[in-house]
């Protein structure tokens, strides 16, 4: 089987986002199916080792392999031999044992899914790794955008939260740039790594410089479980500098679109009636990621466009 | 230790030594473990001992690193210290100066002893231990000085863990100074450093890693300098891994501090975008590695003295602690087998000379140590390495000699072939043994 890593969209090139966005199109339609599975990855078999906490990735992910009818195998931290104090490499390897076609890994290390793909034979797939990458959840992001916008390319995008520790926005800037849109990053500065200008983007602490004729505006969820340090000194001076509200948002293109990774911090990152309002496409992200992660595992397989 | 009286010539090479300014095609006569003599071929004197016939390579003094730690005690599935004894004499190193590895502090005397005791049960390169400056490397209470010079410590240092309270700071080296010892100062402000694990830049953004700003070490080198003008203590500072620290030593050495600071051999040669390639845990290091303007300000320092000394920065680790995700790896890279390899690798590519090469890795730390020294002088400790520098060899398993691999050169052929290293005019390692095992 010939093997293809989704690991990173830093380094993938615009034609094979492209293509796997393509792919996804392609799928979208099985969900409204009566019958919701195609015999498209029939016999393979799909590991997902979920070693941090995940609920709508994972659930995604499993759904995903399921509808192409490949067998699957779900391995999560807590049941996993990682507690008793085996290392990732020793675990992956004795999985890689069963031979599967795909491993799938959310890892809270970076560079853990580089790892495996050194050292196993299968294809695999970073469901997120630390603050990396998380590749599914960018391309996801991207089949959203270009079916609402039509195309990705001149839309100008603000994504605003905490830059420096997400994996959503690293993933977010680099395959946004590489189909030609306009990106802007926006947060406290003490969010805002050095350096982020290189990925492909803007940077600004100005929430109405980001905000103004943007066609799509992406926030980011505040995950306080994740800072080791203080970034900002409370939640309500957050929302009221860098939150998303119906006076911002006013701003923007009168069509702009919405969009958050999940899950929300409501009165935070985002006011609940613009998370509930006309303009968020929320849902909508959470459905193209199914379709998304069929055509990755798709791709993985060694599959190309018919 | 007992020393063989092993008498050999060295014919055929070609002698350097810039503490002498000797840079000649000749020979040199070992004797009751000192230099008995030198000079051109043809004035050799009568011979009945062995000859070694160098073929043009290259003797010089054996090298000196300040910078070294071993995994034992407390680590001996990493490193112990007969196998960092033979990686140093493999290297082509006489001395190598022991930090704490974090299982043991080196803060009290009978620790310091073991490593001083076993260093000459062993036999090989000296291993000299570098004592504690505070109990517990904790930046509160002095160590017994005194106590630890006797039990054999060559300097005092807290490493990484360095002092935060600069009052302290200022009493130690205060104290120091009468033990006549120098104290070293790895430049590292943990409260900047944090939970950093390369340099904070644009490559760790794209990783996603979380990084340490050049600011961490510089504010330390900012007050070591203020220190060393307070107190007028020996003080070391290094491993140094940015310009501006570069560019502030450069000035306070002009004012006349008694000052000296080294490299490692690593950060001559990587930048942190080469971390980015395959995310090679190897490349995991200790002063961090920087930006390659900061690179090529190293080589600047080296150039002009600023740079006392080229160190390996040698750090042996486990499988176990490399061969996982890099944020959850160990700092630390293999140095002493091949720091001359590297060396070599930036003087061909035009970054530095020979003769600085030798003098970084002999006079200068020999200075950082303020230990008097003569270099290649008649009577003095036969103490040297003899190299070709176009040879080459093939960084593997059997070459390094250890147990430890974690290299970014493992796998590679580099240039620069340790022939023979020999301590006290004892040979401590010969590639002809070593080939034909």
């Amino acid at each position: 089987m010939q093997r293809n890593h989704v690991i990173e969209l830093s380094s993938m090139p615009a034609s094979t986002i492209k293509q796997i966005l393509d792919t996804a199109d392609s799928f979208r339609g099985i969900a409204d199916r009566s019958v919701k599975k195609v015999p498209t990855l029939r016999g393979r078999t799909v590991v997902n080792l979920f070693l941090e906490p995940s609920t709508r990735t994972r659930a995604s992910f499993e759904l995903a392999a399921k509808r192409l009818s490949a067998d699957t195998l779900n391995v999560s931290g807590g049941s996993s031999s990682v507690v008793k104090g085996e290392t990732l490499l020793d675990t992956a390897l004795n999985l890689g044992a069963y031979k599967p076609d795909i491993i799938v890994l959310r890892h809270n290390q970076a560079g853990a899914p580089h790892l495996l793909a050194q050292n196993l034979d299968a294809s695999i797939v970073n469901a997120g790794d630390g603050a990396h990458e998380h590749p599914t959840q960018g391309l996801l992001d991207m089949l959203t955008i270009r079916q609402h916008k039509g195309q990705i390319e001149g839309q100008k995008v603000a994504i605003i939260g905490d830059i420096a520790h997400s994996r959503v926005a690293r993933s977010g800037i680099c395959g946004l740039s590489k189909l030609g849109a306009d990106v802007v990053v926006c947060g406290p500065p003490t969010m805002i790594p050095d350096g982020v200008e290189e990925l492909g983007c803007r940077a600004t602490s100005d929430r109405l410089d980001a905000v103004s004729d943007a066609d799509v505006v992406m926030m980011l969820r505040i995950q306080k479980e994740r800072l080791s340090e203080e970034l900002f000194p409370s939640d309500r001076e957050y929302a009221q500098v860098y939150g998303l509200n119906r006076g911002v948002l006013a701003e923007a293109k009168p069509d702009c679109i919405v969009m958050h990774p999940g899950p929300i911090n409501r009165g935070v990152e985002l006011e609940p009636d613009v998370a509930d309002g006309p303009h968020s496409v929320i849902l909508a992200q959470v459905e193209n990621g199914l379709a998304v992660r069929m055509a990755v595992l798709f791709y993985c397989a060694g599959g190309s466009p018919s | 230790m007992s020393l063989s009286d092993q008498t050999v010539r060295i014919q055929n090479a070609r002698i350097i030594c810039p503490k002498q300014g000797l840079d000649f095609h000749g020979s040199l006569d070992l004797k009751n473990g000192a230099i008995a003599w030198l000079g051109q071929n043809a004035d050799a004197l009568d011979w009945d001992g062995e000859v070694i016939d160098a073929g043009g390579a290259i003797l010089t003094s054996g090298f000196i690193d300040i910078h070294v730690r071993s995994g034992e005690p407390g680590y001996e599935y990493r490193e112990t210290l007969d196998e960092t004894a033979q990686a140093a004499a493999r290297g082509g190193f006489t001395t190598v100066c022991l930090m704490a590895n974090g299982a043991y502090n080196q803060d009290t005397r009978p620790l310091v002893e073991y490593v001083a005791r076993r260093s000459n049960e062993i036999g090989s390169s000296r291993l000299r231990p570098i004592g504690a400056l505070t109990l517990e490397r904790k930046g509160e209470r002095l160590t017994e000085m005194f106590d630890l010079l006797a039990g054999g410590a060559i300097a005092f240092s807290d490493f990484e863990s360095t002092c935060a309270n600069a009052g302290v700071m200022r009493r130690a080296l205060e104290y120091a100074k009468a033990t006549g010892r120098p104290v070293f100062e790895f430049p590292n402000n943990p409260s900047l450093s944090g939970t950093g694990i390369m340099h904070e830049g644009p490559v760790a953004t794209r990783l996603g890693l979380k990084g340490i700003p050049s600011a961490a070490e510089e504010v330390r080198v900012y007050r070591a300098i203020s220190l060393a003008r307070l107190t007028g203590a020996p003080l070391h500072i290094g491993p140094v891994s940015t310009a501006a620290s570069v560019a502030a030593l450069r000035v306070a050495k002009s004012e006349g501090l008694s000052l000296t600071s080294s490299v490692l051999a690593s950060h001559l040669k990587y930048v942190d975008a080469d971390i980015m390639t395959d995310w090679s845990t190897a490349l995991k290091v200790m002063p961090v590695l920087r930006e390659e303007s900061d690179r090529i300000a190293l080589l600047s320092g080296v150039a002009d003295g600023t740079i006392d000394a080229i160190s390996s920065g040698h750090l042996a680790q486990g499988l176990v602690d490399k061969q996982v995700p890099f944020p959850e790896a160990e700092f630390g890279m293999l140095g002493l087998q091949t720091a001359l390899s590297v060396c070599l690798e930036i003087i061909s590519a035009g970054g530095m000379s020979l003769m600085d090469m030798v003098s970084r890795l002999t006079s200068g730390p020999m200075a950082c140590l303020r230990n008097p020294w003569h270099g290649l002088a008649i009577g003095h400790p036969g103490d040297l390495v003899l190299f070709h520098p176009d040879k080459t060899w093939s960084v593997s398993k059997h070459e390094l000699g250890g147990r430890a691999l974690n290299t970014p050169l493992f796998g590679s052929e580099v240039k620069g072939c340790i022939e023979n290293t020999w301590v006290s005019g004892r040979c401590v390692y010969n590639r002809a043994d070593e080939s034909s095992l």
